[in-house]
């Protein structure tokens, strides 16, 4: 047997690890209530990771002093027993507690030990020990079982001292410790008063008042009348001063019947309330228990569970079965051994169902009279709670909340960190010290004054526990969570949020401002789903998911957005948001010299650099153009709306329009030679600038805020004398910082842009333009505005003169501008008609300098709308952007046409499947594993592009669907590797240039339509070998892959009026067969399950599985229908195999097909939503059938794009509604 | 009558039809299995309705009336796929798995249940009874209240619009 090696304190914190030790390694004995790691209830549950403590591998013990807390060591919580040895104390906790082995050496045996950062050693948790001489120093009063502690003394004496005042003596059940407590006092010493705070709390003993306790009885006489005694007097003990230190005793020993002797009689003034009455410790108090420890009483509001999770700073503490901890006041922590996986045992806790209306748990609400211990340690090496110093105003105002409300103010800071993370700063949001927070604001407007409590401290509260017990929870049933931000634009209020699309964002625009949206559209798109909620989203565990940042968002069929123009909006900022210093901003806006670029493509680093780079980048070209802003000498106006912070209708400009004229003629010019050319001679202009065309620019500020100002365009010669910069790029890319996230995702390709100069700016000094790469930083004070044209007369400039929504209903189809071109700007610069063109030209040029020869698209003729360029110059930049390697000579292109549908498809597409070996494997694109696959179908010149992309979904811009007109940039050029195709990437873009919407109550928008039908018959089947495998075969089904491929299918639907063929594949088409449907009546009708017994009942058994294990065999399977196809029950087939095999009668495999068909064809209602089938897509299928030795059915074709199932109730109250 | 001649054929199509009107359906004089419903030629319908009675005759057939409050209507179930000489042109094995399905669809049809119905229509003895191709027994009683609302909708607007 191995020597038990004897380690020290320093040892341990030498070993530097937390970690867990015994006397007898081997399997970890905990202790006798090991613990279970906590389960993972939901697979986002981070703490499903955490691993065991590491056990040392060599048999040890520790030998100490186990010692009541003192005020040395570096602990917040000030409460912690103290184990030490010769060389260093550390904070521990005992499991097992023996009052007898205070002060005492003892022999440790198992323990954990705990490294923080936080504590100025470590945490030590002892599981088992012993007292290393158990004859040594034990203090008996009897000869039996009597131990007796002198509370102020740690010495143990066995007669206590003798005191000339009054003392007396209490026998009865602990049943309640306060937390430790200063209370400021001033303390007479013979020479001076002196002030300092005295450190105590209180114990609440229920006593007996027999005659045994009455008269003094010995204590031994006391403890053997057990049955005498009816423990119904409260009596408060104060442990005062010295005694304070007992604390974690007292605790421990709540629920046990105990004496206490030597006490004094205080008459206490707390407020203004009656004088209280109060036993109080003096120097001969002592504490006389027996040696037998045994529990009279289960305490009241008692519960014990395992520590699941700890959020907001232990605030809040996850406890098994959906409760939840409530330890806003810190003070009632217990020891550090609240630990992830430890068992805690609360007592007088208020447990509180709130009333929420989105979310069912229990909440244990701690008071001053709750008090917390570690029954038993986690094995799991997590971290040790930690106490913050100070007190918030937000701490402060959640501990005059009730619990239910102190809940919600909780969950709101976490959803408001996760809305505004990267927006507002921390401080902003939780406040501080002095000041009030974003949370505190909300929640407060929020809050009815009858919420709010009053506070009477410690001592009050814990005395008159009763109000605190019996304070009823106000209703919170109106109180609501904000959505956490979804990283799109969104309108946010207190019930949700909503995406919305606003055209006319300026590049500036102030995030913080409240607006009040009246002219709007409400765009909606999709099915609406059923009236049976999603069964994902458990409302217990919603606040989980809020504190980890999981947000559990019910998964919704419908598209909802709203677009609506800000000018339109009303602004309703409150004094919580001060206005930017708009001053500073006109100033900076409204004169100088700015740089032209045109913005090529925006870049996205890929998933894998984005831990390393947050950085964005733009491509930016520096056009031959300046701008010069008069400023000062143009006019400035506010709307008059502006006034009351509204924006809509702006006033007259005729004067500024006057005003502008004349600057323009007469300031301009002079300005510029002042600012550039200090030589004075007009030639030198003359011969640097080709063109001096004079404009009055139409300026956005800040808050709407919207000015003129004269100015100059000039165009620089390529020769030209004059130097603007001292260093300048022609090319270059503008790096966004995080914080500028906003700025990039309003920055759009083929804008133009100002920039202004400044002699020493980034982009106007660059040192080394030979270098191929240069960056220029956008910090948030980068100057980015985009610049728009027009020949046009001031006044009748539409882009700041749009017509307003009017609230109007979409009476047919209404094309919503978006980004369309020149009409959404940040400055409009009026200029001569003559002007416009030129400057057109020179993007041309650039462009063309750039790129390389127009796009040639094969059969289609896309040449309107496609720009292709090659992408030699990125391998030079893959030092800056780190993956555009992964594009190595591919091209290119970006195209603008109308959207005619989007769907994710899978490896069930015979065209993808073809597709996806050309494409090789798409993590090489840079997409990471959540990506999902889209093909998106483009209409460019009346003819049909596919774009497929292994993407994020949140890559497509809000309002992304069927109907819109989308330029997609940056998209990879696949042809004519893959003919028709081309392909989303990690560095495609897509901007939306208009929304087609129209008024559907029920769908029909020419190309969709959508049926409650049942399948008739199936007359095309094609199934395939899946090459994706889910290991899991326990996950949810919905979110599985498909384990087989359908890449064809063809039904005929009837919905008694009507009949069809729907071509469908992929889920639609398993959904449309049942195939995810466990019990397969036809299959168990047939022969089949009998040959097959034993499996049916298990999810192995399900007809997918099933399929598999055909498809093994075969590869591929096609089923024709070769009979009738208008009676379910009088269908015949062929069945082939891949290997060209004929399936017969006598196969099994055929009764299993042949049972899928019939069993699609009863039982089920399906809705399918449908598109028309263009003539191009019927002669390809005809190829295919033709391929089959099939005819084309007599019927209309469409292609299932959705199937979902029936609500019965649902639709016959939409019926009863709609048309009778 | 051009707009009527647009209209597309009903003679396929599984009518959903409440009990009343199926039973005013008539026969065409030289076509038997096609009836005429308000002009239309139909064959095929949809029934929900009780199941009131039931006469089986194990092997063979399952004849069973359905009841949706407006009419009853006869159904009968074959059970004999794999005796009868008039199920020879088709395919044994999937006679076997529709023999199989039918005795499940037999054994389904209990008085009191609830079933949809699909099948042809036919006369039978003087009498209009529906030729069941597939059953399904109904355990939502909304359904009853949909296919009813079908039933007067899809009338209104296709079979006499």
């Amino acid at each position: 047997m191995q020597d038990v090696k004897i380690l020290t304190v320093s040892d341990l914190l030498h070993y530097g690890h937390s970690h867990t030790g015994s006397s007898s390694p081997g399997p970890p004995i905990i202790s006798d209530q090991t613990p279970q790691p906590p389960p993972g209830p939901s697979t986002s549950n981070p703490n499903r990771d955490i691993e065991p403590l590491p056990q040392l591998d060599y048999p040890a013990i520790l030998v100490g002093t186990l010692r009541l807390p003192t005020l040395t060591l570096k602990c917040t919580l000030w409460k912690c027993l103290e184990f030490s040895d010769d060389s260093v104390a550390v904070c521990c906790d005992i499991v097992g507690f023996d009052p007898r082995a205070i002060g005492k050496k003892i022999n440790v045996l198992t323990w954990n030990f705990i490294i923080s950062d936080h504590l100025s050693s470590g945490f030590l948790e002892i599981v088992k020990w012993d007292l290393s001489d158990s004859s040594h120093g034990l203090s008996l009063c009897s000869s039996l079982i009597i131990d007796s502690f002198p509370i102020v003394s740690n010495l143990i004496e066995c007669v206590p001292k003798t005191s000339n005042a009054k003392s007396y003596r209490i026998h009865g059940i602990i049943e309640a410790v306060s937390p430790v407590s200063l209370v400021p006092c001033s303390v007479e010493e013979s020479s001076s008063n002196k002030s300092m705070n005295l450190r105590g709390f209180q114990v609440r003993i229920m006593t007996c008042e027999c005659k045994l306790c009455r008269y003094e009885e010995s204590v031994r006489v006391l403890f053997e009348a057990t049955d005498s005694h009816s423990f119904t007097a409260p009596v408060f003990v104060y442990f005062c001063g010295p005694a304070w230190c007992w604390h974690p005793v007292l605790t421990k020993l709540i629920g046990n019947v105990v004496t206490i002797s030597g006490l004094k009689k205080k008459l206490i003034l707390m407020e203004k309330q009656e004088p209280f009455l109060m036993l109080v410790t003096a120097d001969n108090t002592i504490l006389h228990l027996p040696r037998l420890l045994k529990k009279r009483k289960i305490v009241c509001g008692s519960y014990q569970g395992t520590v699941k999770n700890v959020y907001m700073q232990g605030m809040v503490v996850e406890l098994d079965e959906e409760v939840w901890l409530l330890l806003t006041n810190q003070s009632l922590l217990p020891s550090h051994g609240l630990r992830i996986g430890a068992v805690i045992s609360i007592r007088n806790a208020h447990f509180v169902v709130p009333q929420f209306s989105w979310a069912k748990f229990i909440v244990l609400g701690a008071c001053d009279n709750t008090s917390i211990i570690v029954k038993s340690f986690s094995p799991l090496k997590t971290r040790c709670l930690i106490v913050s110093q100070s007190q918030s105003q937000l701490e402060n105002f959640i501990e005059v909340l009730g619990f239910s409300t102190r809940l919600w103010v909780l969950l709101l800071v976490s959803c408001f960190q996760k809305t505004f993370s990267g927006i507002l700063s921390r401080k902003e949001l939780l406040g501080s010290r002095h000041n009030e927070g974003l949370v505190q604001m909300f929640a407060r407007s929020h809050l009815h004054t009858s919420v709010f409590r009053a506070r009477h401290g410690v001592l009050m509260e814990f005395i008159k526990h009763e109000s605190c017990c019996t304070a009823t929870e106000p209703y919170p049933g109106n109180l609501k969570l904000i959505s956490p931000s979804s990283g799109r634009l969104q309108l946010v209020d207190m019930t949700d949020s909503i995406d919305v699309v606003i055209p006319d964002l300026p590049s500036f625009w102030d995030h913080n401002s409240i607006f009040e949206v009246i002219d709007y559209f409400l765009i909606v798109e999709g099915m609406h789903e059923s009236d049976l909620p999603e069964l994902s989203s458990d409302d217990s565990s919603l606040p989980r998911s809020i504190f980890q940042g999981f947000p559990s968002a019910r998964k919704s069929n419908l598209k909802i957005f709203v677009y609506f123009h800000l000018r339109n909006a009303t602004c309703r900022n409150r004094p919580i948001y001060p206005p930017i210093a708009s001053e500073d901003e006109l100033s900076d806006t409204k004169s100088g010299k700015f740089h032209l670029i045109y913005i090529t493509r925006k870049v996205r680093p890929t998933c894998h650099s984005m831990k390393l780079e947050r950085s964005v980048f733009a491509e930016a070209i520096v056009m031959p153009w300046y701008l010069f802003l008069a400023g000062k000498d143009g006019s400035t106006h506010q709307d008059k709306f502006l006034i009351d912070c509204t924006v809509g209708n702006h006033a007259d400009h005729s004067s500024s329009k006057r005003q502008k004229i004349d600057c323009a003629s007469t300031l301009s010019g002079t300005c510029f030679k002042d600012n550039f050319c200090r030589c004075g001679d007009q030639s030198c202009l003359r011969t640097s600038f080709s063109h001096e065309i004079p404009c009055s620019a139409t300026i956005q500020g800040v808050n709407n805020f919207i000015f003129t100002s004269s100015g100059t365009l000039y165009r620089i010669k390529a020769n030209a004398k004059i130097k603007v910069c001292k260093g300048r790029a022609k090319k270059f890319f503008l790096a966004f910082a995080s914080e500028c996230d906003l700025k990039y995702q309003l920055l759009q390709i083929g804008g133009v842009y100002l920039m202004k100069h400044h002699k020493e700016g980034p982009l106007c000094n660059i040192k080394n333009v030979s270098l191929k790469v240069v960056t220029v930083p956008v910090t948030p004070g980068t100057y980015l505005r985009r610049l728009s044209f027009s020949s046009e007369d001031l006044t009748t400039d539409k882009s700041l003169h749009n017509s307003s929504l009017c609230n109007e209903v979409i009476t047919k189809d209404q094309v919503l501008a978006v980004a369309s071109g020149s009409s959404i700007s940040d400055i409009h610069l009026h200029v001569s008609s003559s002007l416009t063109g030129l400057f057109e030209s020179d993007i041309k040029e650039l462009r063309n300098g750039q790129n390389a020869s127009d796009a040639n698209l094969g059969s289609f003729s896309l040449s309107l709308g496609m720009k292709t360029r090659m992408n030699a110059n990125l391998e030079q930049n893959s030092g800056l952007l780190g993956h555009s390697r992964i594009f190595p000579a591919r091209k290119f292109t970006s195209l603008r046409g109308d959207i005619i549908a989007v769907h994710s498809f899978d490896q069930g597409s015979s065209d993808m499947c073809s597709s996806r070996a050309d494409y090789g494997d798409h993590s090489q694109y840079g997409f990471c594993d959540r990506t999902k696959n889209f093909c998106i179908h483009v209409s460019v010149a009346n003819q049909t592009v596919k774009i497929f992309g292994f993407v994020n979904q949140y890559m497509f811009p809000t309002g992304f669907g069927p109907g819109i007109n989308a330029t997609f940039h940056q998209i990879l050029d696949l042809r004519p590797r893959v003919p028709s195709t081309l392909m989303l990437t990690s560095e495609s873009s897509i901007v939306i240039n208009s929304i087609r919407a129209v008024d559907e109550t029920h769908i029909s928008d020419g190309n969709l339509k959508r049926f409650r039908c049942r399948v008739v018959a199936v007359y095309v089947l094609v199934l395939e070998k899946s090459n994706r495998k889910c290991d899991d075969l326990n996950s949810n089904m919905q979110s599985r892959p498909l384990s087989v491929d359908i890449p064809l299918a063809c039904f005929i639907l009837d919905d008694g009026s009507c009949s069809w063929c729907c071509w469908a594949n992929a889920e639609r088409a398993a959904t449309l067969l049942r195939l995810e449907e466990y019990q397969l009546s036809g299959c168990e009708a047939s022969g089949y399950k009998r040959r097959r017994v034993g499996v049916q009942n298990t999810a192995r058994a399900s007809t997918m599985h099933r399929l598999e294990r055909i498809l093994e065999k075969h590869d591929r399977i096609t089923v024709k229908s070769c009979r009738s196809v208008f009676d379910p029950f009088d269908q015949d087939f062929s069945v082939t195999a891949g290997s060209g095999r004929a399936l017969i009668g006598l196969d099994d495999d055929f009764d299993l097909v042949a049972s899928v068909i019939f069993n699609a064809c009863i039982n089920r209602f399906w809705t399918v939503v449908t598109e028309v089938m263009d003539s191009n897509a019927v002669n390809l299928l005809k190829e295919h059938l033709v391929d089959m030795q099939m005819p084309m059915p007599c019927m209309e074709n469409l292609w299932a794009r959705e199937v979902l199932s029936v609500n019965h109730v649902t639709e016959a109250r939409e019926m009863m509604q709609n048309n009778l | 009558m051009a707009a009527q001649a647009q209209q597309p054929s009903l003679l396929n199509i599984h009518l959903k039809l409440l009990g009343f009107t199926l039973r005013s359906i008539t026969p065409f004089p030289n076509c038997p299995s096609v009836f005429n419903l308000n002009g239309k030629q139909i064959s095929r319908v949809e029934v929900l309705g009780v199941v009131t009675s039931r006469d089986h005759k194990p092997g063979r057939f399952l004849r069973f009336t359905i009841d949706d409050g407006t009419g009853s209507i006869t159904c009968v179930l074959w059970l004999n796929h794999l005796t009868s000489s008039f199920f020879a042109t088709r395919q044994p094995a999937t006679l076997r798995v529709i023999s199989d399905l039918s005795k499940s669809f037999a054994d389904d049809l209990r008085l009191g249940k609830v079933a949809r119905v699909r099948g042809r229509v036919s006369i039978f003895r003087g009498d209009l009874q529906v030729t069941v191709s597939d059953v399904v027994i109904e355990t939502d009683p909304n359904a009853e209240t949909l296919h009813r609302l079908d039933c007067i909708s899809l009338a209104r607007r296709c079979y006499f619009g």
